[in-house]
């Protein structure tokens, strides 16, 4: 077995070398091969490498603008830099901050402005917001896709909200890799737990998916916020946190049940981007639970065995016909203690 | 040009990652590599060359993501950028089964032959590329990324997410398959009414 693995390979190195060297082997048919080797256009390929160059340049010149606390964030162990969309951090001194200002605004504003045409406070809202740096998105250099979530309210439910720093993991341990970290303030979109139900599934910056430990982020249930003024401090001013001991005890939807299935071998990346990390492969016919899709269509957010969730080409998957709702769908809405008291520097309009 | 030692890819590419210049000696390796799969695959030299620039142009906006994970890791990111396009481009085109014409097909590989030659050429460029394409899609894929793209059997394997064993008994079959095509048509070219585009028979 193992003479003939080297005598496999022995061949394969023997015919790798000649196929590189352009060398000629005495069999007719490689020998063809190798010497009809398509070349392309010279000019072009010129052309192409200036282009690229130019290219590599740009992207220097504006890595270097960017300042890594405003626009791009490190991810420890990995030599990159990723563009970050400004995630919805919302401390609550900030709050509270904001709470005060507007309060102030609100009794000041006779002097200094006329009111607003409709006389609402979300005018004095939107005013305020604007006056506050923190809520100014930042633009990214290259606008990242956003997920598309499937038509379950999966993904739609819930959010966490980190009060301190929580790092984001690759897969649902704290072993695999740090993908990133949330900061204190961050509020991100759920999925859903693990089978284990100490694992979060999160989508941040829109796009990376990774775990987060359930018990260092509260849930938030954004039904309970819904109808609010659709700006992030009134959402968050309002929203309810969900008590530890009545958190969903819920799972993947048809954890027994996948989705789709893949229809050729595929590669699973960090990103929906081909260029981006592979974690790992998937053969033909393999079961996954198809979570979303970015906004082009193209790429398809799944969950395979392990926890891992990734990134593949859509046409990729053989989608299952799923005749009654996921499970997620019955679990979420009943978890919403009704006395729960508001939080700290709740910033409800004066009236 | 010379294959790259492992530390100085792995220098390059990270020199690239700050240094746009230190891109260039990766393009020149790897351009005649990509473009001799990529035409190979959709058979006209202007498909060729539109999806070569598209792979170059993502792999350099991916380029700092890029972490270097040992030897054959940037070819096989670089090619699987490659088969995606390829694959994009049988997803946007229905694939053409009409014959090309010889000004539709890309230049062949060589040291300036007199011009028949190189008529001949891009005739037996398009006789072999009709017998691959008799092959099943998997084997097409690793004959063309064996012999255009250049990749060792590890790299194809990473590039089609196969094993490595898989993708060695894939092209043995496919090797065998196409030699059995090969002889087929030679016979055919030998007989009286001699097929306009015979088989490639390698200068002596």
């Amino acid at each position: 077995m193992s003479q003939n693995h080297n005598h496999e390979q022995h061949e394969m190195d023997w015919l790798d070398a000649h196929i590189r060297r352009r060398q000629r082997t005495g069999e007719h048919l490689v020998d063809a091969l190798i010497a009809t080797r398509p070349r392309g256009d010279r000019l072009r390929a010129r052309q192409l490498e200036e282009r690229l160059i130019a290219q590599l340049e740009q992207q220097q010149t504006t890595s270097e603008r960017q300042t890594p606390m405003q626009d791009t964030r490190f991810f420890p162990g990995e030599n990159r830099l990723l563009p970050l969309r400004q995630p919805m951090r919302l401390p609550l001194t900030l709050v509270a901050t904001a709470a005060l200002a507007f309060l102030g605004i609100a009794l000041l504003s006779p002097f200094l402005r006329p009111p607003s045409d409709d006389g609402s406070a979300s005018g004095l809202m939107q005013q305020n917001q604007a006056a506050s740096p923190t809520f100014v998105p930042t633009a990214s250099a290259t606008p990242l896709p956003t997920l598309v979530p499937p038509e379950s309210p999966m993904g739609a439910s819930l959010m966490a909200y980190a009060q301190t720093e929580v790092p984001i993991y690759a897969a649902a341990s704290a072993d695999s890799q740090v993908l990133g970290v949330l900061n204190a303030g961050d509020l991100v979109e759920a999925f859903g737990t693990d089978v284990t139900g100490q694992w979060l599934a999160v989508l941040w910056q829109g796009q990376i998916v990774g775990w987060v430990s359930v018990p260092s982020v509260e849930l938030l249930n954004r039904q309970t916020f819904a109808n609010q003024a659709p700006d992030p401090l009134m959402m968050t001013a309002t929203a309810t946190p969900i008590p530890v001991t009545a958190r969903p005890a819920f799972v993947w939807p048809s954890e027994a049940m996948p989705s789709a299935t893949t229809s050729q071998a595929v590669t699973v990346y960090a990103l929906p981007d081909d260029t981006s990390e592979a974690l790992g492969t998937l053969e033909a016919d393999a079961p996954v639970v198809y979570i979303g899709r970015d906004q082009t269509g193209e790429w398809a957010v799944i969950r395979w065995q392990d926890d891992i969730v990734g990134w593949v080409l859509a046409e990729a998957l053989i989608f299952a016909e799923i005749s009654q709702p996921p499970v997620i769908a019955s679990l979420v809405p009943t978890v919403i203690p009704p006395t729960a008291p508001p939080p700290v520097g709740t910033a409800t309009p004066i009236p | 040009m010379d294959e790259f030692s492992q530390q100085d890819e792995q220098a390059l590419i990270l020199r690239a990652q700050s240094d746009p210049q230190a891109f260039r000696p990766l393009y020149h390796y790897y351009h005649p590599r990509i473009f001799a799969y990529v035409a190979y695959r959709v058979g006209t030299a202007e498909d060729a060359e539109d999806i070569t620039a598209e792979v170059f142009m993502r792999a350099v906006s991916g380029l700092t993501g890029f972490t270097y994970r040992g030897e054959g890791a940037f070819s096989a990111w670089l090619f699987q950028i490659a088969h995606n396009e390829v694959r994009r481009h049988y997803g946007r085109r229905q694939k053409d089964s009409a014959a090309l014409s010889l000004d539709d097909l890309p230049e062949i590989e060589s040291d300036s032959p007199p011009v028949d030659q190189q008529v001949q050429r891009k005739e037996q460029f398009a006789a072999l590329r009709d017998l691959i394409e008799r092959l099943s899609p998997r084997q097409q894929e690793i004959v063309t990324l064996k012999f255009f793209g250049e990749l060792r059997n590890r790299e194809i394997a990473a590039v089609l997410s196969l094993d490595e064993r898989t993708v060695a008994a894939h092209l043995s079959r496919a090797l065998n398959e196409l030699q059995r095509l090969y002889s087929l048509e030679s016979a055919l070219s030998s007989a009286p009414h001699r097929k306009e585009h015979g088989p490639y028979e390698p200068e002596s």
